[in-house]
């Protein structure tokens, strides 16, 4: 796939030479726009901090944000110095300055915002989950293709060095025959009551037509990608899902009760083309977890296991026949581990759940400067369609109680 | 609020701190730092430094970055012999000052430190980072707040596998950190002073110590010709007990051999109504016994993920996310507080360890060190203020 930088309007190039020698003194500047404050604080953190980490002749520069609340606009305006902000993406995603779409907008806004980008020639990362249904999802993956641009999908925990880490080992052999996974993302998502309070008021997340889906979209997604991208190709799944609060007090007015029209809870059985077992676990109502996603995946010569809250580390078992034998607990902070070279290597903490974006919007930036996706392990927008034919597939299965067939269009 | 850097190895951490600062501090920050001048002996590294980090001039003398005008905070990251002189001065010209760990090379350079740069009224800090993550601080907060009881006994560890090898590999060369002159002591200083800090500003008091130190590789290749070999003139791995003015005893364990564990700072606390530990390899939990547990057949320690908003600190950087906090926002942290104490002309203590917290640091260190000789304990009588 080849991809063309459109034109920069005004002064005719496609980059402009950095002219006032400000804090970063690199050549080349591409302009990032950015939609939505929630998660997008931490990406507009990480363009910010990919000058300071990679050395690199193209530079991130954050020309403009939009988001529909102007007082978080202007805070996330203030905070990460961004050059304008606009009160809607159209503005932004039509600025000639901007050259990459960062969508960090809740999903239902995705599908439209990110087609209208790419017929635009922008780059385009996008948020997970990809769309709040497979069909949006696929027409997003087609609009991308049709426009010639690169798109990702921010599954944004393949990036961790320990996560690489295991995917390394599987693909080298190391764990021989892969038999199963087991993966699941519980969480209680705010605080410490979190969802698990009833009066916790009905956020987006609860909401069909924003979202999507409840916990199988919002942490499930993660889960299944990490199964989808250690495992390979799913076949067949079999779930179940469940709404335990079923009303919540409206955000605009608490004395007001809404429908929480998704899941809180699920839980999916998955068949792999290598003949390979899984099963997901989603959850955004457990008690005593604060960020556990965790999977663990057992081979004929060996086994790993990983848990987010614990993101530094990787339990590994090597069969090996001796009296020793048993899981090590790797620290995966050494500067030869994946992806740890440019971070703080060997620190308490020295790689950090902020530093999965860095990772990310820097493979992010190569694809777009090189027109093309350049790291194969890399998530993109095909992935996020299957990854949403899998949610809506478990939903459907969750419904008819059947087993339904993945069987994704080309 | 210009901000001049002398050294550039946890200078980088430090400066990556300051460009980071206004994303996370703008809303309880007034000034914005402006990184003006970095210092380093080395012209082409100092000058690639620079240019990536985009400091606006270079120096390779310290002396003429007190000098610059328009440098209103020092960050001294330069090696320990360094520190004196150029903290001193640098305050003398109105600049506040953030100096790294140890403070000093002895107690007596680091007094001085203290006594001179107090007598400019600048503001001044010793980069204790441990001090700064949500885990150490609720810690702190259950053993003020009494919950734990009486403190009787403190397990304090610091193991680290520097260099990412260990310095147990004897072909490594005999950097500033195996030289007293350079570095005051060894892994008792570089590790061991994180350790006593932590151990005064969660516990309280040290009042008396007596150690043993350790030095396994005694001699290592000259980094200018590794042909030939220099001598080894600190020690490798000190072990001590301790007496805390509380009451409670304690031992504490440093060492840059093992090859083991990577930044294992690891403290055990027990008081008579409850415990807790943390290990700096998990930054973000601490594990909290609590003795008054009504169902005393399922009691046990729990482990306590300190990144909910309701965590000091983590209402400043991501609440909620799996391991959201570690060595680089315990940097921003530091630096954002020793900014807005410097606002507001304000002493950083007690959250923050000013030079004399550095200087009672320095005092442990040199006791044990002297018990190490003389094999007795050592009473912790400290300078006044």
């Amino acid at each position: 796939m080849s991809w063309q930088l459109p034109p920069v309007m005004g002064d005719g190039m496609r980059f402009v030479l950095n002219p006032d020698r400000s804090r970063f003194i690199l050549s080349n500047k591409i302009g990032v726009g950015l939609i939505g404050y929630g998660i997008g604080r931490v990406h507009a953190h990480a363009w910010k901090n990919i000058p300071l980490f990679y050395d690199s002749s193209i530079v991130p520069k954050l020309v403009g944000f939009s988001a529909r609340d102007p007082k978080k606009t202007m805070e996330m305006k203030e905070s990460f110095d961004f050059e304008k902000s606009y009160s809607d993406w159209q503005n932004l995603v039509r600025d000639p300055a901007v050259q990459i779409i960062d969508n960090c907008s809740p999903p239902k806004l995705h599908a439209e915002s990110c087609t209208t980008a790419a017929e635009a020639g922008k780059a385009v990362l996008c948020e997970k989950p990809l769309a709040r249904s497979a069909d949006e999802a696929y027409e997003m993956y087609r609009a991308a293709k049709r426009s010639n641009i690169v798109a990702m999908s921010g599954f944004t925990v393949r990036f961790a060095p320990a996560v690489m880490l295991a995917k390394n080992l599987i693909e080298s052999g190391r764990l021989g025959k892969i038999f199963s996974i087991r993966c699941c993302y519980m969480n209680i998502e705010s605080g410490y009551n979190g969802y698990l309070d009833p009066n916790y008021p009905l956020h987006w997340h609860f909401d069909r037509d924003i979202a999507g889906h409840g916990a199988i979209s919002d942490l499930g997604s993660h889960a299944l990608d990490m199964a989808s991208f250690l495992l390979g190709e799913v076949t067949e799944v079999c779930g179940a899902t469940q709404t335990i609060v079923h009303e919540r007090p409206l955000v605009t007015d608490p004395s007001r009760m809404g429908k929480v029209t998704v899941d809180d809870v699920a839980v999916a059985s998955l068949k792999f083309k290598s003949g390979a077992l899984g099963t997901i676990d989603a959850s955004w109502m457990a008690s005593g977890k604060k960020d556990y996603f965790y999977f663990e995946v057992h081979g004929s010569e060996g086994s790993v296991r990983f848990n987010f809250e614990r993101l530094t580390e990787l339990e590994v078992y090597l069969k090996d026949g001796s009296e020793f034998n048993g899981y090590k607990n790797v620290i995966v902070t050494s500067k030869n581990h994946p992806n740890m070279d440019k971070f703080w290597a060997d620190q308490g903490g020295g790689f950090g759940w902020n530093h999965l974006f860095v990772v990310e919007l820097k493979h992010f930036l190569d694809w777009v400067v090189a027109g093309e996706q350049v790291d194969s392990l890399d998530p993109t927008f095909r992935d996020g369609y299957i990854n949403s034919l899998l949610i809506d597939s478990i939903v459907e299965s969750s419904r008819s109680e059947k087993w339904v067939k993945i069987e994704p269009k080309m | 609020m210009g901000i001049g850097l002398i050294g550039y190895s946890i200078g980088r951490v430090h400066t990556h701190s300051w460009l980071n600062l206004r994303q996370f501090y703008s809303d309880s920050l007034v000034s914005s730092p402006r990184l003006v001048a970095v210092c380093g002996r080395n012209k082409n590294a100092v000058s690639s430094f620079a240019k990536h980090y985009g400091y606006d001039r270079i120096y390779n003398d310290w002396r003429e970055l007190v000098n610059d005008t328009e440098i209103n905070i020092l960050d001294n990251c330069a090696p320990p012999n360094l520190h004196l002189e150029a903290s001193v001065n640098a305050a003398e010209k109105g600049k506040a000052v953030l100096c790294e760990k140890p403070l000093a090379r002895t107690a007596s350079e680091a007094y001085e430190m203290y006594r001179a740069t107090e007598k400019t009224g600048q503001v001044h800090m010793t980069g204790f980072n441990k001090r700064f993550f949500p885990a150490t601080l609720y810690a702190r907060e259950l053993v003020q707040s009494g919950r734990l009881g009486k403190i009787t006994h403190v397990v304090a560890t610091y193991y680290n596998i520097e260099m990412g090898e260990g310095f147990s590999n004897p072909n490594l060369p005999l950097t500033w950190l195996f030289r007293r002159e350079i570095a005051g002591h060894g892994a008792m200083n570089d590790l061991g002073s994180h350790l006593v800090d932590l151990m005064r500003f969660v516990i309280g008091e040290i009042s008396s110590v007596c150690g043993a130190i350790q030095i396994f590789v005694k001699e290592r290749p000259l980094p200018e010709d590794t042909t030939k070999k220099g001598a080894v003139d600190v020690e490798d791995a000190i072990a001590g007990c301790l007496r805390f003015a509380g009451g409670a005893i304690g031992t504490i364990s440093v060492s840059w051999m093992p090859v083991s564990v990577h930044d294992y700072l690891a403290l055990e606390v027990y008081g008579t109504e409850g415990s807790f530990r943390f290990c700096f390899e998990r930054p973000t939990e601490l594990e909290v016994y609590l003795h008054d547990d009504r169902d005393f057949a399922l009691n046990g320690y729990r482990t306590i993920y300190c990144t909910t908003r309701e965590h000091s600190l983590m209402n400043q950087f991501w609440p909620d996310q799996g391991s959201s906090y570690g060595f680089e926002q315990s940097f921003v942290s530091e630096i954002a507080h020793f900014l807005s104490a410097v606002e507001r002309s304000q002493s950083v203590e007690p959250l923050g360890a000013s030079f004399y917290d550095g200087y009672l640091t320095a005092l442990i260190n040199d006791e044990l060190a002297a018990s190490a000789r003389d094999g007795r304990w050592h009473a912790i009588r400290p300078e006044p203020r």
